[in-house]
């Protein structure tokens, strides 16, 4: 009978020690799902911030590192800088006609010919030549004064340097 | 029936995987994305101030070979088209120097104005340079490293002027 009891005691100590050491796992079990949960919830709102980030910098970068490629020029500045290019190819054609005593029939016959220039010409001494950009259009006929045609144009160099 | 865990696994049965997870791989393609976002305009702006310090330097061959022609024979190199080397050139530049450039063209301007520039009727000639480019951002880039201010721009073509007569 004693052993028979000394064995119960033993399984019976036993049930409890394999119970408690389960009972162990399991809480370690538990605490370390809730802490890669909560690592995983620490990722994701990372990752979130990083791609959000990302998003930012792509679409809308901030002006530190952004280059922003130039603009068109200013049309007023266009404007003037034709009327300058088409007082020299008037001049080109001025000096074309003090030298043969006519004015070309075709403008690369006064020398090279500035870009957006259109030529007509309309009699042995009068011409008009259309001059254009990709915004600006000008017009200037032969009976009119070159001075007053350049205008602004005229301030567009400046040549103080060489006098 | 698996044997014990190993010595050095964690506690608690995790296993420590090798490689990379999905996380880790966004978070670099994140990373490399946001340094090239922020790399490649820098570097665009770098090759075209590399290009335009290239353009000037051409310049300064052909302006130094015009003024030598000048000096010993009292005149300048006529107008030529773009691209096109002036003939009074070719010999006082380096061989194969051309006006044809991979980005742009490089045009010899010898304007002659009977009737002077507007205001200042004793400047009859007009010597320079133009570049004729299709990149902006290198003909302004060009336009602020030349510091001479007889310059102006027209559409793709950058003027300057070096010298009058």
């Amino acid at each position: 009978m004693e052993v028979s009891q000394a064995s119960e005691r033993d399984s019976a100590l036993a049930a409890v020690l394999r119970h408690q050491g389960e009972k162990a796992e399991v809480e370690a079990h538990a605490r370390e799902v809730r802490v890669r949960r909560q690592g995983l919830g620490l990722r994701h709102i990372a990752l979130s911030l990083a791609v959000a980030t990302a998003i930012w910098i792509w679409i809308w970068p901030p002006g530190v590192l952004r280059i922003d490629p130039p603009g068109p020029p200013a049309m007023w500045q266009e404007e003037s800088a034709l009327r300058l290019v088409m007082y020299f190819q008037a001049q080109k054609i001025e000096q074309y006609r003090i030298d043969t005593g006519r004015v070309p029939l075709a403008l690369d016959d006064a020398g090279p010919v500035f870009r957006g220039m259109e030529y007509v010409r309309l009699t042995n001494r009068d011409y008009r030549i259309l001059g254009r950009t990709g915004r600006v259009t000008l017009s200037y006929s032969s009976v009119e004064p070159l001075d007053v045609f350049v205008g602004t144009g005229a301030n567009m160099l400046d040549l103080v340097a060489f006098n | 029936m698996s044997g014990p865990p190993p010595a050095d696994a964690p506690a608690g049965g995790a296993k420590k995987r090798g490689g990379t997870t999905i996380v880790e791989v966004v978070t670099v393609m994140l990373v490399v994305s946001i340094i090239t976002r922020i790399v490649i305009p820098q570097m665009q702006d770098i090759l075209t101030r590399a290009r335009a310090t290239e353009i000037r330097a051409s310049f300064s061959v052909v302006e130094e070979a015009a003024t030598r022609l000048f000096v010993e024979n009292n005149r300048w190199p006529e107008d030529a088209d773009a691209g096109v080397v002036p003939p009074e050139l070719l010999e006082s530049l380096p061989p194969g120097f051309s006006f044809e450039r991979d980005r742009y063209q490089l045009d010899w301007q010898n304007w002659v104005l009977p009737e002077g520039m507007p205001g200042d009727s004793t400047v009859r000639r007009l010597i320079g340079i133009s570049v004729t480019t299709s990149d902006r951002s290198l003909g302004l880039a060009l336009m602020g490293l030349i510091p001479l201010n007889s310059k102006f721009t027209l559409g793709e073509t950058y003027t300057f002027i070096f010298a009058t007569q």
